[in-house]
């Protein structure tokens, strides 16, 4: 046997060695049989190891998992916990509601309610990358600034890019061009883009709302969001309950 | 550890946060990572989407489950040997459990026994370890391996050197051993005596010629 590389076994399948090594190694593994078993017995206990290391991790994500639904944090299948903070919520509203029935009321107005469930993208500088054009870059920049009118141009610019396709439909958002934004984020839910569908169809939401459009294709879309459990559940479940209040009935 | 709440899952590591992490390596990259798979598991958007996606492509939820945890095994796998180059964390791991699910799916449409990348890569002219056992029964067998050939401190050991690429001066300072070569000698111990007890299983030979495709192969720890 080869003694002088049994010690090289282990940089050797760490990626330690360098190209000539690596291959000096290999060829002593070609042209020696006890070499090569021994390459093979390390690999072999490696992937023990790998499993030992892959069923403990395992056993932590059915843990963390199961801490996640005792602590409530999971949602999957939890509609009932869903149901009673809900149901927590709404009471805690009527009580305030019959005390201070005036004050309430005008929040159950379309643009009170979208007011309400908003919620800034604060992802939105995360979506920005290095490789952008310079105009889009801009543009992120100048809604940045809440240049909202000046952002739009840039984002008009790619049309076929979703990024900027969502800067824009934000942008018309920040303007309160709900016509435009609802067009916007119509066309960017439609994309099936996996980064932007849920995000756009929660901002279509409350466009629909501030423009008082809450026909088919907004109730539609709240039951969609709603049904599919979905990053904006709660809001969605939260608008609904708004919406079918009997205090809106006095509206 | 400063909360994201932007992001759709309440994470502990910004992206650039990770992946400053998981190129630093070491007890840096090991906490990361745990984090990052303990936020992903507690976070409803997440899950729900790979339960939706598995279910609205014809599996099932226990499949749906098994796709979850093995994606993101593999996503521990995938951030230990530096495959992540940042970009929304949740992202890449949802496409990780897609991918999984697909493979799983495509394995199970064609009967074949495995076709992931790992395989397909080191596959050559060699019989295949699945032709001579399979995926399942090959982890039964690491699994009785683990429980009659290695004790803890040994498996210990040995994880933080292959698995996530510790040098031993830290591997010594973890496990409270004198000094590098400490590590290194007690490493090679482990090595002798698990091998040995390897080779007197009735299945040695087997395993030994299941491996032998692996060995272009080399593990890089992301470095």
């Amino acid at each position: 046997m080869a003694n002088n590389y049994n010690e090289k076994i282990d940089p050797f399948l760490d990626g330690e060695l360098n190209e000539e090594e690596k291959a000096a190694f290999k060829k002593a593994v070609e042209q020696d049989p006890e070499l090569e078993k021994e390459v093979r017995q390390n690999l072999l206990l490696r992937e023990v190891v790998e499993t030992g290391y892959q069923e403990k991790m395992r056993s932590d994500i059915r843990r963390w998992k199961s801490e996640a639904k005792q602590t409530g944090t999971a949602k999957v299948g939890n509609i009932r916990k869903l149901g009673y903070r809900l149901a927590a919520a709404a009471s805690v509203v009527i009580i305030l509601t019959a005390s201070i029935f005036t004050l309430i009321v005008p929040q159950y107005s379309n643009d009170r309610i979208a007011a309400r469930y908003y919620e800034p993208d604060n992802d939105l500088g995360m979506l920005r990358g290095n490789n952008d054009a310079d105009i889009l870059r801009q543009a992120f920049e100048n809604y940045d600034q809440g240049n909202y009118n000046g952002a739009i141009p840039g984002f008009q610019r790619y049309p076929n890019n979703d990024k900027a396709l969502y800067g824009l439909g934000l942008s018309y958002y920040q303007m309160e061009d709900y016509k435009n934004a609802i067009e916007t984020f119509k066309i960017l839910a439609g994309r099936n883009n996996l980064e932007y569908t849920e995000k756009a169809e929660f901002y279509l939401l409350l466009s629909y709302l501030h423009a008082d459009q809450t026909g088919p294709e907004f109730q539609e879309l709240l039951n969609k969001m709603i049904e599919e459990e979905g990053y904006y559940v709660g809001q969605a479940e939260g608008i609904k309950k708004k919406l079918d209040s009997f205090w809106r009935s006095l509206r | 550890m400063r909360i994201v709440k932007s992001s759709k899952c309440k994470l502990r590591y910004t992206a650039d946060g990770l992946l400053s992490a998981v190129t630093s390596g070491g007890s840096m990259r090991r906490k990361a990572i745990h984090a990052v798979i303990e936020d992903l598991c507690k976070c409803s958007y997440f899950e729900n989407t790979i339960f939706r996606f598995v279910l609205d492509n014809g599996g099932t939820r226990t499949q749906a489950e098994e796709v979850f945890e093995d994606g993101l095994i593999k996503l521990s796998e995938l951030l230990r040997k530096g495959q992540y180059q940042g970009g929304k964390i949740e992202a890449f791991a949802i496409q990780i459990c897609k991918n999984t699910w697909l493979n799983m799916r495509r394995k199970k449409d064609e009967q074949l026994h495995l076709t992931d990348d790992i395989s397909t890569m080191d596959q050559a002219d060699h019989e295949t370890p699945e032709s001579l056992m399979a995926a399942k029964e090959r982890r039964a067998v690491f699994r009785d391996i683990l429980q009659n050939c290695l004790d803890e401190a040994c498996l210990k050991l040995m994880q933080m050197k292959f698995i996530e690429g510790f040098r031993h001066n830290k591997i010594a300072e973890e496990l409270g051993l004198a000094n590098a070569n400490s590590s290194k000698e007690k490493l090679n111990r482990c090595k002798k005596n698990a091998i040995k007890c390897i080779m007197q299983r009735d299945d040695y030979q087997d395993l030994l010629k299941s491996v032998d495709f692996h060995l272009k192969k080399t593990t890089t720890h992301g470095k």
